[in-house]
């Protein structure tokens, strides 16, 4: 290897190194940071991504919410409750409502019973008598 | 742990080896390198599309489909070794020693690698945005819902026409473990990176020594978003591992006129493989055709090309049939979107004409590519540039280099054409998409650029 030769390519990988040590510094700043550390953790926690809940639900909510096929509210769902598939129809034993506090007597809710709250206008119901 | 890497890292580590070992008969390390690399990528690959079929018949969750294709291969392949005789693979002899230096900078940025790999896993454990939100979510999805698994495509999942090599992987590795683990999908990333970087160095070994091979390591790490972005579990670091094998399986074929022709079969399986894993992957396909079948008319070499042809479309077909038979029968469509509100208020002649637009993109492809993508102080380009100005030498180069080269030009030709059509806001989807994109072909520039002029005697090539 002549002399320019490996001048430039000890150029090269030392500039590889110094991309390299940069990199490490973005992610050790980040592991340092009490802010970020964790963030995924805290947005998509795994009670979230790996809880055992129903692997498909009914979907339902506030009409205004839901029009247009509310795709938006769908993908709210998918990223918040990540591993449920929605039905269209009100035919599963789980039933997930979107929009405000549901009210009594909402047709799609009669005979379910609320099982918990999910997330901010996500909550999740069961088919059946409390 | 140890089962998740056992299904995960070696099953398929196992499927490609039966196969590949048909073909070739590593003799050194680096070459053991380039069929270790093969063998994890095309067997991953081979693995989760015959998952496919298995799933429209049977459904994800149904049981015995590694006992059932590993029993097949078997089979197939003891009824297959009389017929093929392994050629063998010992790396290029180097007319000069490796510089310890240039090893002592590539081992440093190899450990670097690891670092960054294992922090990032660290960071971010169900990895990036697109790994949680589709990617392993239809996987979720799959493996979870019964019989309702077809409702993983309904149109309210997020780009649910996004083919599946990787998914199904995951989920066939679920499927014959008996649960869920996200140590799948971490394997499956380290596998690939892993594969890429033995595929680079083995392949230069072969074909250009062992100082190209360091080199290539070292130029390949140079850029740390490879590594970053493998551990974010991404599909792009996949997708560049299979643009790379096959640039490598055609310059193997084409490296030695003697060399048997499956070489080409396999390359077309690796391109068909691509367009399995992202849709890119089509253009790809298109791109290594159309540039492959453009030189050899330009230098009327007809025959040639319809024998190369066939072999490269028959590699290349089952994974075609699948991809069309996937769009036509499992993504249902979504409900249609005003006109003027889907192409963001512009028909297609006044995307195709606003010169603002053009702009935009060339003006990110040169940040991308020469200035200084994430992560970095220097770009690829810049690092390229660099390099070609050591090595570059008056000598013609290969009409299979010159077609490889055309090949990723004409794929980077395809991302701007892409760019320029689509619909949605262009200054946001430059910013989240463009440095994926060419990362998924800077492994191929790396082997590309480091192919070009051979210092090496022409002498003990494998045979």
């Amino acid at each position: 290897m002549t002399k320019i030769r490996a001048i430039l390519i000890s150029i090269i990988l030392v500039a590889g190194i110094a991309n390299g040590l940069k990199a490490l510094n973005w992610e050790w700043e980040r592991r340092s940071d009490p802010d970020l550390v964790g963030e995924q953790e805290r947005r998509h926690s795994p009670i979230r991504l790996d809880s055992q809940l129903p692997a498909t639900v009914s979907y339902a909510g506030d009409p205004d919410a839901l029009e247009h096929g509310d795709r938006a509210g769908f993908r709210l769902l998918q990223y918040t409750v990540a591993p449920i598939l929605v039905s269209d129809r009100l035919d599963q034993e789980w039933l997930v409502w979107r929009g405000p506090d549901p009210k009594a007597g909402e047709e799609a809710l009669r005979g379910f019973t609320l099982s918990r709250k999910l997330g901010d206008g996500l909550y999740l119901y069961h088919r059946g008598e409390p | 742990m140890i089962s998740v890497f056992l299904v995960s890292g070696l099953l398929p580590l196992l499927f490609g080896w039966l196969w590949l070992g048909l073909l070739a008969r590593p003799r050194d390390l680096p070459s053991l390198l380039l069929f270790l690399g093969l063998s994890y990528g095309i067997g991953l690959g081979l693995l989760s599309s015959a998952f496919f079929p298995w799933m429209m018949i049977a459904g994800p969750a149904a049981k015995g489909f590694t006992l059932v294709v590993f029993g097949a291969a078997i089979l197939a392949v003891l009824l297959l070794r009389r017929k093929y005789r392994p050629e063998t693979w010992t790396a290029l002899p180097d007319s000069s020693p490796s510089s310890g230096l240039v090893i002592a900078l590539t081992l440093v940025l190899l450990a670097i690698a690891a670092a960054l790999f294992l922090f990032e896993m660290k960071r971010q454990p169900h990895g990036g945005y697109d790994a949680w939100a589709f990617w392993n979510m239809r996987a979720r999805f799959l493996f979870r819902a019964g019989d309702s698994w077809p409702r993983s495509f309904s149109w309210r999942t997020t780009h649910n026409s996004y083919p599946l090599l990787l998914t199904s992987s995951q989920v066939l590795a679920w499927n014959t473990l008996g649960r869920e683990s996200l140590a799948v999908a971490k394997w499956i990333a380290a596998g690939f990176a892993a594969s890429t970087l033995a595929a680079l160095t083995g392949s230069l070994s072969l074909l250009r020594g062992k100082s190209r091979a360091w080199l290539g390591a070292g130029l390949l790490l140079c850029q740390p978003f490879f590594v970053i972005h493998a551990a974010s579990l991404y599909a792009d670091v996949p997708l560049g591992f299979y643009f790379l094998a096959t640039f490598v399986l055609v310059a193997i074929h084409d490296d030695c006129p003697g060399r048997g022709r499956l070489w080409l079969f396999l390359a077309g399986m690796s391109a068909g493989m691509a367009a399995w894993t992202k849709n890119e992957g089509v253009i790809f396909v298109l791109a290594i055709l159309g540039a492959r079948v453009l030189t050899r008319l330009t230098g009327r070499r007809l025959r040639a090309l319809w024998c190369e042809g066939i072999l490269f479309a028959a590699g290349l077909f089952p994974w075609f049939a699948m991809n069309l038979y996937f769009r036509l029968s499992l993504p249902d469509k979504a409900p249609p979107i005003p006109g003027a509100l889907a192409t963001a208020g512009l028909s297609l002649y006044q995307r195709v004409t606003d010169p603002l637009r053009h702009w935009i993109i060339l003006k990110s492809f040169f940040r991308e590519i020469l200035w200084s993508p994430a992560f970095s102080y220097l770009g690829p380009g810049i690092l390229l540039l660099l390099f070609a100005a050591a090595f570059w030498r008056r000598q013609p180069s290969s009409w299979s280099w010159r077609c490889s080269v055309f090949a990723l030009i004409l794929l980077l030709l395809g991302y701007y054409g892409a760019y320029l059509l689509s619909s949605h806001d262009l200054d946001w989807q430059l910013r989240f998409s463009l440095d994926r994109l060419l990362l998924q072909t800077w492994p191929s520039m790396v082997f590309l650029a480091l192919l070009r002029n051979n210092s090496a005697p022409q002498s003990a090539q494998s045979k």
